[in-house]
């Protein structure tokens, strides 16, 4: 099914549309996609953009690198049970059971994970992107190299595959033959109408332009945000649904939130190892603790955040897509401060406000000047 | 020289708003004329002695090369070689076109069919003519680097689909398929290249183009805006530019720059400066008695 597109967004924005699409059961993955049947929120633009400004107080007496912009991935988010990014809400436990592995999945801790292997998880990531965008995969390894080499493959995955001894290497054939055929059976075909786009990269300079974020979902699905949220971000991992994919599906919500100035309204992990979708949805108050992680891990870094030591799979960078983090000094690990609460705000009348409630109550004209459209409002009053 | 977005709207009707809004062309032919004969004034008269007869092709990454200085040379006269990050924007321009006249339902459904046509050009029958440039490049990868191209086409043509509101724009959003070249009197050896994604014709007469660049906005970014404009009026013809929007997508940053006399002028300038530095580079050292 095909719609134009003035009509597919009039069906993204109506109202009873948000659920499920006949057809769908509450655990069916195209439902899933789509939210599972919950209401969308509105989109709140004072708290989304009174996240950007905080980010940048909370940033604005940090030195940065000197020279280059400080490149800042999901690896800046730190480990932990208290966070959003360590667990999951809602999963496809239909298939998830068919498959053996039944809801309690989505529950474990981040330290029963396996970690999934790096060149696993890049090349089932590059062929995730391919079937989303062609439909068909022929030679699951020959393909994913192909397209590794065509991107430049600044990871260095096809170069590690190549250096494998071949009885590895065959085995690493078959393992990602089986990922590929998980994939093929259980991922939706979503429909053209979703405008969906595989490996977007974001890159949205803080700081004065001190530190960049980089943003990398693997999948987007969705128009920009009108009235209610509408964009939904999968992360996709080789391995079971750890704390790995989901603090890169979190990262790249709120590298989206400062982006676009309105959050995702939801955030999704994919495993090729188990062909379970794993969602949650994402609050404003889930955004404020990642920003604050964020936030945290760059300032107490004595002299910049953590290096992307294991930020696995296909990583790269486009050309112009500003400084890459290959290019910046090694830096030694450094301890990582916890996600700092919402920052209170003082107010007029003496008492203490959230930034959350303080933006919203700010006049138009005060708005406009925090965004740097012209002088303080006592100024040009 | 740039104003915020609304930030009552959303980014697609804000964009929208921005393009639509376009004021009249603040340029008057004078204004052209000084800009020309800032030119002549500041680009060094004929070929470089001793040189080689070479053409400067100052497009918009060249510029922004030179406008570093001597260090910008390195690479700017490397061969082209076509990878998905060249590729993405002609094959997602076109799908553009075939979205913005409803020719094709969605981007990714656009830019499989420019794919087909392509190779339908390449391999069917009356072979070899209308063959986009990228396209034999594309033909010869494996499935595997297909996908990334069509997917990097894709993502960039969704994101400037999805990204304005393209009925609120204006009268009339026409993608820019083809780069203004413009021969500089009295410098042969320079050839100004300005590019463009789109132009919107706004209900007040004037013309906005809409530059979408790739990464974070550069520092100079206004340079980077206000070059397509100073080839746009040199080139004359059509209505005359009055904006220039840039959008950087990857980093949501949008930047506007409003053209007027004074505009073209000191885009002039740097333009003579930064070609400048090719000139004197490409001049032997003899001549300067080393």
């Amino acid at each position: 099914m095909t719609r134009a597109a003035g009509e597919g967004r009039a069906a993204e924005e109506a109202g009873p549309a948000w659920g499920a699409p006949p057809g769908c059961t509450g655990d069916d993955p195209l439902s899933l996609l789509r939210g599972g049947g919950r209401s969308r929120p509105t989109v709140d633009r004072d708290a989304a953009w009174g996240l950007r400004e905080w980010v940048e107080d909370e940033l604005a007496g940090w030195p940065g690198d000197g020279a280059a912009p400080v490149a800042v991935g999901w690896w800046a988010l730190p480990l932990g049970s208290a966070v959003p990014w360590s667990g999951s809400a809602v999963t496809s436990s239909g298939r998830a059971a068919a498959d053996g592995a039944g809801p309690e999945r989505g529950r474990r801790g981040a330290g029963a994970e396996r970690p999934a292997d790096r060149v696993l998880d890049g090349l089932v990531r590059i062929l995730f992107r391919q079937w989303v965008t062609c439909g068909r995969v022929q030679d699951p390894l020959a393909d994913a190299l192909a397209g590794l080499r065509a991107g430049g493959d600044p990871a260095g995955l096809a170069a590690t595959v190549a250096g494998l001894p071949t009885a590895r290497r065959r085995a690493l054939a078959a393992e990602l033959a089986r990922h590929v055929g998980r994939l093929s059976r259980t991922w939706p075909t979503v429909d053209p109408g979703w405008v969906p786009r595989t490996g977007e990269r974001w890159t949205v300079p803080v700081a004065g332009g001190r530190a960049v974020l980089l943003g990398h979902p693997d999948l987007v699905l969705g128009w920009p945000a009108r009235e209610r949220a509408s964009v939904g971000l999968v992360a996709v991992t080789a391995g079971p649904v750890g704390s790995a994919p989901w603090r890169r599906a979190w990262f790249a919500a709120l590298v989206e939130t400062l982006r676009s100035g309105a959050p995702p309204f939801q955030v999704s992990v994919f495993s090729t190892g188990d062909g379970t979708i794993d969602t949650r949805a994402v609050a404003a108050h889930d955004l404020v603790a990642v920003a604050g992680a964020v936030i945290g891990t760059i300032r107490s870094a004595a002299d910049g955040p953590p290096r992307a030591s294991d930020a696995a799979g296909v990583e790269g960078r486009r050309a112009g897509d500003g400084p890459s983090r290959r290019d910046l000094p090694r830096r030694p690990a450094v301890p990582v401060r916890r996600p700092r609460p919402e920052p209170a705000v003082p107010s007029g009348d003496g008492s203490v406000t959230t930034m959350r409630a303080h933006c919203a109550a700010l006049r138009p004209e005060e708005r406009a000047w925090r965004r740097g459209g012209g002088l303080p409002p006592t100024v040009a009053s | 020289m740039s104003a915020p977005l609304s930030t009552e709207l959303d980014r697609p009707s804000a964009l929208a708003a921005v393009l639509g809004g376009a004021p009249p062309s603040a340029v008057t032919t004078a204004g052209v004329a000084a800009a020309r004969a800032e030119l002549g004034r500041s680009l060094p008269n004929g070929r470089p002695a001793g040189g080689s007869g070479a053409v400067l092709r100052l497009d918009r990454r060249r510029f922004a090369a030179l406008r570093r200085g001597p260090a910008g040379l390195d690479g700017i006269d490397l061969p082209f070689r076509c990878s998905p990050a060249r590729c993405r924007r002609a094959i997602g321009l076109d799908a553009l076109d075939r979205c913005l006249r409803n020719r094709a339902t969605s981007p990714a459904i656009a830019v499989a069919e420019v794919l087909a046509d392509a190779e339908a050009r390449l391999v069917g029958p009356g072979t070899g003519h209308g063959v986009p440039w990228w396209a034999p490049w594309w033909h010869r990868q494996p499935l595997g680097g297909r996908a990334v191209v069509q997917a990097e086409a894709v993502v960039w043509a969704t994101q400037v689909y999805t990204g304005i509101d393209w009925r609120r724009a204006g009268r009339r959003a026409v993608v820019v398929t083809r780069d203004q070249r413009v021969r500089v009197a009295g410098a042969p050896w320079c050839r100004l290249e300005g590019r463009a994604d789109v132009r919107v014709e706004a209900e007040s007469g004037g013309a906005a183009l809409v530059v979408v660049g790739s990464g974070p906005a550069p520092a100079d970014w206004s340079l980077d805006l206000g070059f397509p404009a100073l080839v746009s009026h040199l080139a004359g013809g059509r209505s005359a530019v009055s904006l220039v929007v840039g959008w950087w997508p990857d980093s949501g940053q949008v930047r506007q720059v409003r053209v007027d006399d004074a505009t073209l002028v000191a885009m002039a300038g740097a333009t003579a400066a930064a070609a400048s530095t090719w000139w004197h580079a490409s001049v032997p050292p003899e001549v300067f008695g080393a």
